[in-house]
């Protein structure tokens, strides 16, 4: 056995099933040990599908997804989803390519030192020097990768050590499944006692939920005191988006009723969350009269921005589940969802032209309970992380912490291959679908019943949005009204197309997506100048959020009184 | 705010550069350093004493994260701080 086939080998001990890849000269002994082996392998069109397929497999599961690349520019093009991966604590393994030992440092054809090109955007990194190690760098590298907070781990193989004999063997049994620590009692303690006296508690929950398998001690919790709870990006889902007590997402587009509950909470309650700044606005005037609960299982994330009143380390359904108190919350309650339904998102908007929104509200009324979600990054991901209803937030995959345009339809891909039968719809925009276009050749290769919802408002729409309220509507490389006709893209690739411009024909549209076999393409041009409300300007805490259509709402797509309202311009802004 | 640890480390090929590299990326500068390598322990020794505006704790924290970190401890008194 060569090093490569111990290799697979160990893949397959770690119940691999499935890897995205591209291959190369350097990664060739990988390539060739996977024909003998029960893995299925999928090739993208360009390693960035790879890798955000691979997550998209990891965020749907909780299982570590495998990309594979050569070195140099394979490795290279692999960057962008491990930071990714890295933002929003994903767990994948990316394997790459390397030069033969004897030529590392000697800049030779494709050699990159792709250990040090990922150092500050892995979990961990391994350089493999002995063919005997590859065992042990295979289940270390897994374990890390979904173990504690999960994260993306690469191994680097120079081809003279996937080449080299060995008579090693991948490691015996399974690696076994280990608990976070459970939460320091005195600390559970002192937690309890701020959740008794609080008399404005709200529950701000994130990715770390679901990541923590805690959904369920979660909604517990929750349910069990009468928490008004908001969510992040990544925790929509956790608890679910018609519950009574959920408010909304909160943050830069979050809704107001979420906003100011957490702007006027006595006690806020993180679970799973990383106080990030598009979640918090200005952090110094984030929930500034609350005593904070923070809970997460990476203390490095305990009192990075803010210093929490009492931080629970460790398991999260251990820590949920004790904090059994109920505290007297009535009137704070009454109140929060009075917000909700004063500040409630409108649908009824009486134009001809398809109102995003209103489409993904459809969407979400229509589609069932398990159908994923992959969306790209702009304007359309705002909408959807407003207006569409989540039950659990593994439905949802959304590039948060980095915001890669371009994940959607190879995350997509990744959860599809994984689950045949399951409803995967890509949400995309104009610009987005571009930047992995190319992907939609492995969908119609492999015969992914893929869904994609493009919606085309002929402009890279967050950018300029951005441009009207803080850079004086100065349009600058935003435009995209030269678009190319994606129905007849779609159609090169194998992939039935539909375009749509009439709000008449959206739940027919909507209902043939959903229900015809096989992928399908729905083109749906809406409005240019429709914008995401509300919106917190840069800079400013989470309660000056302007929302025009509050004031103008018959107007809704225009921004009307927006851009006065709007702080000038600064420098550093960006969607 | 500077601080000073006291890092064990195993002596794996990119072990000292990653511990570097977390310092510069969470805001801290190196104003002194001195590694010696314990080829009994597999490890390295690290002194390492940095400036930086943001919390010393939390730096700590994201130190010992690091795969390759066996023990960090802080040398002298912390500064009590609030880290936000
Ligand atoms: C790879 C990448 N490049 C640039 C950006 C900056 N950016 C954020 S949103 C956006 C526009 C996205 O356009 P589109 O996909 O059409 O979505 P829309 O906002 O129009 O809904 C851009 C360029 C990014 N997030 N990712
Ligand atoms: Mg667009």
């Amino acid at each position: 056995m060569n090093g490569a086939q111990l290799l697979i080998r160990c893949l397959e001990r770690e119940r691999v099933e499935r890897v995205w890849g591209y291959p190369g000269g350097a990664i060739m002994p990988v390539y060739d040990a996977l024909l003998d082996s029960p893995i299925r392998h999928y090739l993208t069109r360009h390693e960035q599908g790879a890798v955000f397929a691979a997550q998209g497999f990891a965020r749907s599961t909780g299982a570590v997804g495998v990309c594979i690349a050569t070195s140099g520019p394979g490795a290279t093009n692999l960057i962008t989803g491990i930071a990714d991966a890295m933002m929003d604590s994903v767990p994948i393994v990316a394997i790459t390519g390397q030069v033969p030992s004897t030529l590392l440092g000697t800049d030779a054809f494709q050699e990159v030192d792709v250990l040090g090109i990922t150092m500050p955007i892995v979990k961990h990194s391994y350089l493999i020097a002995n063919v005997d190690d590859i065992p042990t760098v295979v289940r270390d590298a897994f374990d890390r990768a979904h173990h504690g907070r999960p994260g993306p781990v690469v191994i680097d193989l120079p081809k003279d050590v996937a080449l080299a004999d060995t008579h090693a063997l991948p490691i015996d049994g399974p690696s076994c499944e280990r608990r976070p620590p459970p939460p320091d009692p005195k600390q559970l303690e002192a937690a309890r006692g701020l959740l008794q006296r609080a008399r404005r508690p709200v529950v701000y929950a994130g990715g770390g939920v679901a990541k923590a398998e805690a959904v369920e001690a979660l909604r517990r919790f929750v349910h069990t005191a009468g928490l008004p709870t908001v969510h992040t990006l990544q925790g929509l889902g956790a608890v679910a988006g018609d519950n009574e007590l959920f408010l909304g997402m909160l943050g830069m587009h979050g809704t107001q009723a979420a906003n100011r509950a957490v702007h006027a909470c006595d006690l806020l309650i993180g679970v799973g969350v990383r106080f990030d700044d598009r979640a918090t606005g200005k952090l110094s005037a984030f929930a500034p009269e609350a005593a904070v609960l923070h809970m997460d299982i990476d203390p490095a994330e305990l009192g990075k921005l803010r210093t929490p009143t009492v931080a629970l380390r460790g398991d999260l359904t251990a820590a949920l589940d004790a904090l059994t108190s109920t505290p007297e919350i009535d009137s704070w309650r009454r109140q929060c969802l009075a917000d909700k339904a004063r500040f409630a998102f409108r649908y009824d908007a009486p134009f001809e032209a398809i109102y995003a929104p209103r489409l993904l509200r459809d969407l979400s009324a229509m589609a069932d309970d398990e159908t994923f979600i992959c969306c790209d990054v702009g304007q359309h991901q705002m909408w959807v992380a407003q207006h569409y209803a989540f039950r659990h937030p593994r439905r949802h995959l959304t590039s948060g912490g980095l915001g890669s345009m371009g994940f959607g339809l190879p995350a997509a891909i990744g959860v599809q291959a994984a689950l045949p039968a399951a409803t995967v719809i890509n949400v995309t925009g104009d610009g987005s679908i571009m930047m992995n276009i190319q992907e939609l050749a492995t969908i119609q290769r492999y015969a992914l019943p893929v869904k994609i919802l493009l919606l085309d408002n002929s402009a890279l729409g967050m950018v300029r949005q951005w441009q009207e309220l803080f850079f004086r509507n100065r349009e600058s490389a935003v435009d995209l009204s030269d678009n190319p006709d994606f129905g007849e893209i779609s159609r090169a690739f194998g992939i039935p197309a539909r375009s749509i411009s009439r709000a008449d024909e959206v739940p027919d549209a909507l209902h043939a997506l959903l229900h015809t076999p096989g992928p399908m393409l729905l083109h749906a041009r809406i409005d240019r100048a429709a914008n995401v409300w509300p919106l917190v300007p840069p800079g400013a805490d989470n309660t000056q959020m302007l929302d025009p259509q509050r004031q103008t709402y018959a107007d809704h797509n225009r921004p009307a009184g927006a851009a006065s309202r709007a702080t000038p311009p600064r420098e550093g802004v960006h969607p | 705010m500077s601080a000073h640890f006291d890092v064990y480390l195993s002596s794996e090929p990119a072990a000292l550069q990653r511990l570097l590299g977390v310092v510069r990326r969470r805001g801290f500068t190196v104003t002194a350093l001195s590694a010696l390598h314990d080829e009994q322990r597999h490890a390295y020794h690290v002194d390492l004493c940095v400036d930086g505006a943001r919390c010393p704790t939390v730096l700590q924290n994201h130190i010992a994260n690091l795969a390759d970190v066996r023990t960090v401890n802080v040398l002298g008194p912390l500064p009590r701080t609030t880290c936000a």
